[in-house]
């Protein structure tokens, strides 16, 4: 099983997917991601792409500590057009993330995670009967994972 | 004052600065450190994690699976529980 875990440059949202990467690793999941060191163009787009097409699924994070999403985006519109299973978690809030077509997101509120928590559930029960179920309750399990950490930022 | 500063170096890891700037580095990275290695104990805490998901709602058979299969050791079986999809 192989996930790839797009992120933003924001510092919360990095050390969320370095924690969650961690963990998949740990299960004996293959994680995947882009560093985002390098200006999107046209040859690390294509190695990207090809990152995304060899995953099972993609999930993504965006806080809205995140000033820089444009990767992000363009990362989620490569597994849209791939028709890869998507769990894309976005923060209320988070201005820099632009709704794209054919995209269905998580939004939570990081106070407040009950109707994301329900939601990756829905996404789950949607998917019951179909033959890639495995690799999105991978995908749920470590969006939930993501949303726990980021919801409990604040009472600690 | 060099009393104090040898006591603090024997007893503690210490960091050295020479500007405001080297400070503000040091004490993000420190914090950045003790915030990682916090999280990374809280990935492991399975009780905490179902409580957090208990607050919000009843978990499904569904996000009981998904957390067997990435989730920390303890996660809730859903097999043990009776659970079906």
């Amino acid at each position: 099983m192989r996930v790839f875990i797009s992120y933003s440059l924001g510092r919360t949202d990095q050390h969320i997917a370095s924690l969650i990467s961690q963990q998949a690793q740990a299960k004996g999941v293959t994680v995947d991601s882009t560093r985002h060191r390098v200006p999107w163009d046209a040859p690390s787009a294509q190695i990207i792409s090809q990152s995304i097409k060899a995953a099972d699924v993609v999930i993504a994070i965006v806080s809205r500590d995140s000033q820089y999403t444009l990767n992000v985006q363009h990362e989620l519109q490569s597994a849209v057009n791939l028709n890869k299973p998507v769990l894309a978690l976005i923060e209320k809030g988070a201005t820099s993330f632009i709704q794209m077509p054919g995209l269905r997101y998580v939004e939570f509120d990081r106070h407040d995670p009950g109707p994301a928590i329900a939601s990756i559930n829905y996404t789950l029960e949607s998917q019951k009967n179909q033959q890639n179920l495995t690799s999105w309750l991978i995908g749920g399990g470590l969006a939930l994972l993501a949303l726990y950490l980021l919801s409990s930022e604040d009472k600690n | 004052m060099n009393a104090l500063k040898d006591r603090l170096c024997a007893e503690n890891i210490v960091n050295f600065f020479k500007s405001p700037v080297d400070l503000r580095g040091l004490v993000v990275n420190s914090l950045a450190h003790f915030r990682y290695k916090r999280d990374e104990e809280k990935l492991k805490d399975a009780d905490r994690l179902i409580q957090f998901i208990g607050e919000y709602g009843e978990m499904s058979e569904l996000l009981k699976r998904s957390l067997k299969m990435v989730g920390p050791s303890g996660s809730p079986d859903p097999e043990a529980t009776g659970g079906k999809e």
